[in-house]
């Protein structure tokens, strides 16, 4: 595991912020760390981030302890928090140049890699303009190159879309996957769960200071649901014969009908189950347009999991 | 270069208001100047009754010296926490401190950069008056020394106000609490300081002719410590008030110098060797560099503890070990 939690406690004053968190972020993930506002993500990031010490409990990052070897995490780590800190009077790539001097990158490597950044993130043609002037889409983007100014093997990122406009929400996603490509392990949190959808590999779950779901995405997905519906388009004079077929199969249940389309839910998640399914209908002389299956979304399944915990 | 510090300098003199704060600064230092020089001169020409295009020019030389010098240490009073008391509050404000906290500026690099950022800023302002400083040194009044030596006092002035400020700084949580306790500490330091020795010596007036106790407050007063490092080594301390001398407007704050050193500022210079309390002591600057040496180090530690994450934790209630969580 790239980042590891063992038994985290973190309190704040009276309230409980982390509670035995135990969790792992392989390397080489694009992970989700969602929950409610209040569940202890920003917790658990700035905790691995070595921007906070905990109660109790173990916290790794590629094999160092935060608090122990806080300069060698912070190589490891690249961290965009869920504001955008501005300096007045400095020019995007000013700012980059800056956190490149911080990061004790030298001084002939820091112009090249403030324009590779720039361009990276696609604001090369903002690259003389004062950040304040910025949007805040162009902001956060920026911010997601600061983070990456020293080529860190681990990206944090603290609700990197919260206030972006679609196309901005779009375009960020869209680097966040690009760097997951890129071999990054990126840990992104936020309660806004369709942000994550189609991004993270793994997801971490979690709600009132734990982690009450983890792993991946499908595993998750699976273990969470028993059945899956499908939706199906076919030729009017197959309907009967699909009907038949498919309300004598145990499985079945919830059949719906419409105008040539069929959905149902299939009782059985198996690998296999739904394209069996699908053969022995077009065996039998069914002819099928189209075969759909519906995966729950994030929300569905994260009101799932957390309804369990509340059960 | 560290990064903070070459950050904060360029941002200092970007800024819109950078460049009209140094033309306010050298038109009011100029005025003060020309101010300064009328008087000396003045005072020269009424006493002597000489008049003449290079008449009181000495004299002139040493009121604008002397007087800049008080100007320029009471304007660290005014401005040095203007320009410090932001400086780690500021970060937290605009959050930017959690940014700079997750790269490989340490701490104590971070408070340093501003430290010297602020110092430097300052020293700019001097610079931008030295032809107007210059002008007793061409009057002959005062020597290169006598320049070097309050330029050395000043800037430990300034990087001891600056320190604390920065100490400030780094315990508020507003911006107006910075700044309002920067400036009561200053003026704690500039003028209070001048009630602790009224105070000390009510205290222990009883004692003092008979066991040359001293005032230890005046260590802790720059205008003393600048006035003390300027006439050390003392020859021209006696007399200050004598009929020999004209007035300059260091004379007040020689006379404590003056007092501390137990010489008699109001006798002739036969008693430089026979101090009226009995007790020659270590000279008053060096005690004040080191207090201030002190209190600077002391600020910049307790600063940097501040800015340090993840601050660390007195004891670990449980530890555990890791595990690849279960995915």
């Amino acid at each position: 595991m790239m980042i590891s939690f063992a038994g985290v406690g973190k309190r704040y004053r009276n309230t409980v912020a982390l509670d035995g968190v135990d969790m792992g972020i392989p390397q080489g993930s694009v992970t989700g760390l969602v929950g409610p506002n209040g569940a202890g993500k920003t917790t658990s990031i700035l905790l691995m981030s070595t921007l906070l010490a905990r109660d109790e409990g173990t916290v790794e990052v590629g094999g160092l302890d935060p608090e122990l070897d806080a300069p060698g995490v912070r190589r490891l780590i690249g961290y965009m928090p869920d504001f955008f800190g501005v300096y007045d009077s400095l020019t995007a790539v000013e700012y980059l140049l800056f956190f490149a001097a911080s990061h004790g990158i030298a001084a002939d490597r820091r112009p090249g890699l403030a324009s590779d950044l720039l361009n990276l993130v696609g604001l090369s043609d903002r690259a003389p303009q004062d950040v304040n002037t910025l949007s805040r889409g162009m902001k956060q983007r920026l911010s997601l190159a600061r983070a990456l100014v020293h080529d860190p093997d681990i990206l944090v990122l603290d609700e990197p879309a919260a206030g972006l406009d679609p196309r901005a929400r779009v375009q960020l996603r869209e680097l966040i996957a690009e760097l997951g490509r890129m071999g990054k392990t990126v840990v992104v949190s936020s309660h806004v769960l369709t942000e994550l959808e189609g991004i993270c590999s793994d997801i971490v779950v979690m709600d009132e200071g734990r982690v009450v779901a983890q792993g991946p995405m499908d595993s998750v997905r699976a273990s969470l649901t028993s059945d899956r519906f499908i939706r199906m388009r076919l030729d009017d004079r197959d309907v009967d014969l699909a009907l038949t077929l498919l309300e004598d199969d145990p499985r079945v249940s919830g059949l719906a009908v419409e105008s040539g389309r069929i959905g149902f839910s299939l009782n059985d998640t198996g690998d296999g189950a739904s394209s069996e399914l699908l053969s022995r209908l077009v065996t039998a002389g069914v002819r099928v347009a189209e075969w759909r299956i519906e995966e729950i979304g994030l929300e569905e399944l994260f009101l799932r999991i957390t309804q369990d915990t509340d059960q | 270069m560290n990064p903070v510090l070459a950050r904060e300098s360029r941002q200092r003199f970007r800024g819109r208001w950078s460049w009209l704060v140094i033309t306010g600064w050298v038109i009011v230092v100029g005025l003060l100047t020309y101010l300064f020089f009328v008087a000396g001169r003045g005072l020269n020409v009424d006493f002597f009754g000489i008049r003449g295009p290079l008449s009181g020019l000495n004299q002139a030389g040493k009121w604008v010296f002397e007087g800049m010098t008080l100007v320029l240490l009471t304007s660290v009073a005014f401005m040095v926490p203007g320009l410090t008391a932001l400086s780690v509050v500021g970060e937290r404000q605009s959050q930017t401190l959690h940014l700079l906290q997750i790269t490989q500026v340490t701490p104590f690099g971070i408070v340093v950069g501003k430290l010297f950022s602020s110092v430097g800023y300052f020293l700019l302002l001097i610079l931008a008056v030295v032809p107007l400083l210059g002008l007793p040194l061409a009057f002959g009044a005062i020597g290169l020394v006598d320049v070097l030596v309050v330029m050395a006092m000043l800037v430990l002035v300034v990087a001891m106000q600056a320190s604390v400020s920065i100490w400030v700084s780094s315990r508020a949580r507003s911006n107006r609490g910075a700044v309002a306790l920067s400036y009561v500490l200053a003026v704690a330091i500039f003028f209070g300081s001048f009630v602790l020795m009224g105070v000390e010596a009510l205290a222990i007036r009883v004692d003092i002719e008979d066991d040359g106790r001293e005032l230890v407050s005046t260590w802790l007063n720059p205008y003393v410590a600048v006035a003390d490092a300027a006439a050390f080594p003392y020859d021209d301390l006696t007399g200050v008030f004598e009929g020999s001398d004209l007035p300059t407007p260091m004379d007040p704050i020689r006379l404590l110098v003056s007092l501390r050193q137990g010489v008699n500022a109001f006798d002739g210079f036969d008693e430089i060797d026979e101090p009226v309390f009995g007790v020659r002591r270590i000279p008053g600057w060096i005690a004040t560099t080191l207090i201030y040496g002190a209190i600077i180090a002391l600020c910049l530690w307790r600063a940097a503890r501040r800015v340090t994450a993840p601050r660390a934790l007195p004891v670990r209630l449980k530890r555990a070990p890791v595990a690849d969580a279960p995915s």
